[in-house]
């Protein structure tokens, strides 16, 4: 068990109270409307401190593995993370150019960060395209936007 | 009854419908040979496509998805000794045994045939307790199906994987997200915080694709393609036939490995990684050399696969009759049928019988078609399983984002899904059960009707009906029995006086 989940446990206890409150003293909601959410509420409340008094009895297990060490492990976090973050890079290529062109550019830019071949990004970018044009806008008739910044 | 089965036939018999399984069962296929990917992470991705189908083409498309997801995996299992999916594990042992000392086409053979019989099986045994299951849920008014709602959330929390209390917080998570938005009830938005995006609340297929899919595809790209060397691509079509015949040798083993499959996926909650365990397990213990098991035993072929079909049929029971899904497959399965506009649970069954016996007979289609298929492209599809997960992540990226939009064609919803994906890693990563949050969020509405019903009929003591109590016990009795065994093994630990 992590102090990652401890975290976790206070962050929908918290989260869910505040929601809560709104209910209560903002939005004032009558019994009728927060009856469900408030019980709701309390019993997330009480799973969550359950858990985290079982968390606190049981101590926290370390986050790094006995064998690694600590400057390696921050290395393939920091690596793992840019990856992360270079594949979700898909949502600010599809708000600022379009889903054809964004996906297509994606996929391509992707592949060839990835040490692979210029025909290999070629043919997942043809492949891209023709999943977005084909499929979704010709077959399925979906209207994506074309045009750079179309969510504006 | 014949007259039900005439219009379930006639609903199948449909060119829509009939498209929709031939392009399903390709898709499932590949969705299953694909290591990683998962049935559950599949369905979601596919999730969006069926919006604003009709009700029966949609709901066929999904089922023949989710019937056919095993049979593609059992391929990755045997010849490159990677479970396509988690339910496919059990094959790996036998299956990736015989391949190694070049028998992978009678392992082939004997896993595409054992699929298939299972599948037909499950469809049987649904069949034959659809209209008993009939009888039994008109007993069920308002205060039992909001307790059944309640049972199929503890039930995923109490048998699925982690800490009961983890699978509990998230079905409670997933039911607490289904709050924001209109209430059902009165009209009046609640927590929307003048965001107008919320006045819907969150959209099932955003939560979706980001629970299940995003996590997926971020592990995908990690992963490095099978090597040739691993590989046994060798099928020779008289092994295969070979394979097959010993199915109908072993044909005892499996029906009862298929009827193990039905059992255990009738039971809510536990889940399909259990059936094929089980059957293997079951079939070790019958085998006359269980000392061949893990070495290239047919019988640890032929057993694992025929219970993973078959479960597909004993979990759409409780799914469709109860609104309780079998699976978390069955959980994503449930959302489908809410955005075709149609609600599974006890009402269903009296209201669309026809549509729940044409899912059968689409159950029974896809398996038999997946078996015909496999066995003609199986040389050429497993090479699928060799592409790079680095080319596979962004690919399946594309699918997520654009289906994402196609839904409703707004661009939030496209945000949603990395909110949601964001939620989904940490789950994962925790160890918290995500079909329980994703069943919490599909039954919240009819939770918070039925409990407004039951309220308003019956005054704060509706669970006092028979029906109601039983269903309360059965509920209070898993969700104490961690501490009640707990209690007796420290009974009988303790020493005499």
């Amino acid at each position: 068990m992590s102090k990652g989940e401890l975290y976790f446990l206070l962050s929908v206890s918290g989260a869910v109270s505040a929601v809560l409150c709104s209910g209560v003293f903002y939005f004032d909601y009558s019994l009728q409307i927060l009856l469900l959410p408030l019980a709701l509420g309390v019993v997330i409340c009480l799973l969550c401190f359950a858990r985290i008094s079982i968390l606190l009895a049981n101590g926290f297990t370390g986050d790094l593995e006995p064998a690694t060490t600590p400057a390696s492990a921050n290395a393939y976090r920091k690596h793992q993370a840019l990856r992360t973050l270079s594949l979700l890079s898909v949502l600010p290529a599809v708000m600022l150019l379009g889903y054809p062109l964004g996906l297509t550019l994606y996929v391509f830019t992707y592949v060839k960060l990835r040490e692979h071949s210029w025909l290999t990004a070629s043919s997942c970018a043809l492949v891209c395209l023709g999943l977005v044009y084909v499929l979704f806008m010709a077959i399925l008739k979906v209207p994506l936007p074309v045009k750079p910044l179309g969510w504006l | 009854m014949l007259e039900m089965f005439a219009h379930g036939l006639q609903l199948v018999l449909t060119s829509d419908v009939l498209l929709a399984v031939l392009i399903a069962v390709p898709v499932g296929l590949l969705a299953g040979i694909l290591p990683g990917l998962g049935g559950i992470a599949a369905l979601a991705l596919l999730l969006p496509f069926i919006y604003g189908m009709e009700a029966m083409t949609g709901l066929a498309f999904l089922v023949a998805v989710h019937a056919v997801i095993y049979t593609g995996g059992s391929m990755s299992a045997v010849l490159l000794g990677i479970p396509g999916a988690p339910p496919n594990a059990a094959t790996v042992a036998d299956g990736y045994s015989m391949c190694r000392r070049g028998y992978a086409g009678v392992a082939v053979g004997a896993a595409l045939t054992a699929s298939g019989v299972g599948g037909l099986i499950g469809f049987v045994v649904l069949v034959a307790l659809l209209p008993f299951v009939q009888g039994v849920v008109t007993l069920f008014g308002s205060p039992e199906t909001f307790l059944l709602s309640l049972l199929g959330i503890s039930c995923i929390a109490i048998l699925g994987r982690g800490a009961m209390v983890k699978g509990l917080i998230a079905g409670g998570l997933g039911i607490f997200l289904a709050m924001f938005g209109y209430q059902r009830i009165s009209g009046v938005p609640r927590f929307w915080f003048d965001i107008d995006y919320l006045l819907d609340g969150f959209r099932l297929v955003p939560l979706v694709l980001g629970l299940f899919a995003i996590p997926e595809v971020l592990s995908l790209s990690g992963r490095r393609k099978a090597t040739r060397d691993e590989a046994q691509t060798g099928l020779e079509w008289a092994q295969i036939r070979t394979g097959a015949q010993e199915v109908i040798k072993h044909h005892w083993l499996c029906l009862r490995s298929a009827l193990i499959g039905v059992v255990v996926g009738i039971v809510p909650g536990i889940g399909g990684e259990t059936a094929p365990f089980v059957a293997y397990a079951a079939a070790r213990q019958n085998s006359v050399q269980p000392d061949t098991f893990g070495a290239g035993a047919i019988e640890g072929v032929i057993a694992p696969e025929s219970s993973n079909n078959a479960k597909e049929g004993g979990a759409l029971v409780t799914t469709l009759a109860l609104g309780i899904p079998g699976s978390a497959g069955m959980a994503v399965l449930l959302g489908g049928f809410l955005l075709v506009g149609l609600e599974p649970g006890p009402d269903f069954l009296t209201e669309h019988m026809d549509i729940a016996i044409g899912l059968a007979m689409v159950l029974a289609l896809a398996n038999v078609l997946a078996v015909i298929f496999m066995l003609g492209m199986s040389k050429w599809l497993i090479r699928i399983a060799w592409v790079d997960g680095d080319i596979l992540a962004p690919l399946l990226l594309v699918l997520v984002v654009a289906g994402a939009y196609a839904t409703n064609n707004n661009p939030v919803d496209v945000l949603m899904v990395f909110v949601f994906g964001a939620l989904g890693w940490i789950l994962r990563e925790l160890g918290y059960n995500r079909a329980a949050l994703l069943l919490g969020f599909v039954l919240a509405a009819s939770i918070e009707t039925y409990l407004h019903i039951s309220l308003q009929a019956y005054g704060a003591w509706f669970f006092l009906r028979p029906v109601s109590l039983i269903i309360l016990a059965i509920m209070l009795l898993g969700l104490c029995w961690p501490l009640l065994r707990r209690l007796i093994s420290q009974c009988r630990a303790s020493p005499r006086p």
